[in-house]
């Protein structure tokens, strides 16, 4: 009966209407954007969904262990390396690297471990330095904000998709994950082919 | 946690979701967003690839292991090929005849119960799924967001062939077995339909 009263109490506050004042804190705004824009960049969520597939299917071995912070030092360098460099990189390079980290999980492949510590230092530089160029223009104070969100959003991101691609509980986990890797590559191959003909 | 409050806190939980959401004005076929929701809907909206895809799902269920996996690894890449194919300018003759033909073939296979070795299953389904892929690709260009519409329409497919494994599982039971044979003869009668041009 308890219970019964607490879900009740709980469905009734979820009736409230949000809030919809102001951020109490100058420029959250932009912390907020950087947090979400690995999401909002297709070409950058395919490859840490790609990465992170990968890292999970490694873990707990030394390619995770060496991969994730091999990833996480790589794209801080490149965030701010971009600020002064500006240039981004090409966009097939990033699918590219997808699409190898994608085939490694589905087709299973075993690799030396600097293959998976490659693979996620040149994803962290590629995504780096391409978030960066996305904030020419931006003011100084702004860009800093943006580029901690962006930071720490593709870290956790890439943190989440690993921690979902370790589970085995079930039987049908791990076909579930090589299921997500065939997606990744079908995407990559699809827009590398629109890439080869339209530039 | 019991299961029974579990399900309970999900279905509170889903109606605070649905009463606090508010409507969606934002334009569709824009952007990220617009490209991935119109490749989303275009397997689903489509009742010749809908029916097909829910009919690979359904035989893989009932081929069993390893086809229940192997089926739907294999469809996204070959259908990426399908695609590239159309990005490319290369024609695939009859492409939707092929695609009604897909219907009526993967459906009779499911009502037949009939069980290939798996090389030829996964020669037939790799077959359609060029025409499939043939199909999404001719619009790619086209769309809002090619790079969205892609990602969109391959997940859309691999979540139908989830559908379809899902109720292929009812194979397990008599009843089971008799309501997926059903499904099955009623896709083949849509692939008739659309091959006679009556849909």
């Amino acid at each position: 009966m308890i219970r019964l009263w607490v879900l009740l109490l709980i469905f009734a506050l979820g009736l409230t209407q949000p809030c919809l004042a102001h951020s109490p804190i100058k420029g959250i705004g932009s912390f907020y954007n950087g947090l979400l824009h690995p999401l909002l960049v297709p070409s950058h969520a395919l490859l840490i969904v790609s990465l992170g597939l990968l890292m999970g299917r490694r873990a707990p071995g030394r390619e995770s262990q060496l991969g994730w912070p091999a990833f996480v030092l790589s794209v801080c360098g490149a965030l701010l390396a971009g600020l002064w460099w500006g240039d981004a990189l090409p966009e097939p390079l990033l699918i590219g690297i997808a699409l190898c980290a994608a085939s490694l999980v589905l087709f299973d492949w075993s690799s030396p471990w600097p293959v998976s510590v490659i693979l996620a230092t040149a994803a962290g530089i590629s995504i780096g330095l391409n978030s960066s160029a996305d904030l020419a223009g931006h003011t100084a104070s702004r860009s800093w904000l943006t580029i901690t969100g962006i930071a720490v959003g593709t870290v956790l991101w890439l943190t989440y998709v690993g921690g979902l691609a370790t589970r085995s509980d079930r039987p049908w986990h791990g076909i579930a994950v090589r299921v997500a890797a065939s997606w990744m590559m079908a995407i990559s191959l699809i827009v590398l082919a629109l890439w080869s003909v339209h530039g | 946690m019991s299961l029974r409050i579990l399900l309970q806190l999900t279905a509170i939980a889903g109606l605070i979701a649905i009463t606090n959401t508010a409507p969606a004005l934002a334009h569709t076929g824009e952007g990220v967003a617009g490209g991935f929701v119109s490749g989303l809907q275009h397997p689903i909206f489509g009742l010749d690839h809908l029916v097909a895809m829910v009919a690979v799902g359904l035989w893989g269920a009932f081929l069993g292991a390893p086809a229940i996996w192997v089926l739907p690894l294999a469809f996204p890449l070959v259908m990426a090929a399908g695609a590239a194919l159309a990005i490319f300018g290369l024609p695939v003759p009859a492409v939707e005849m092929g695609i009604a033909a897909s219907a009526l073939v993967l459906g009779l296979m499911v009502a037949m119960a009939a069980r290939p070795p798996l090389w030829v299953a996964a020669g037939i389904v790799g077959l359609f799924a060029v025409f499939h892929g043939h199909a999404h690709g001719m619009e790619l260009p086209e769309s809002a967001n090619p790079f969205a519409y892609a990602a969109g329409f391959v997940i859309s497919a691999g979540l139908l062939h989830a559908a379809g494994i899902a109720f292929g599982l009812l194979t397990g039971s008599q009843l089971g077995r008799i309501a997926v044979r059903g499904m099955g003869a009623a896709i083949a009668i849509v692939g008739v339909a659309f091959l006679s041009g009556m849909a």
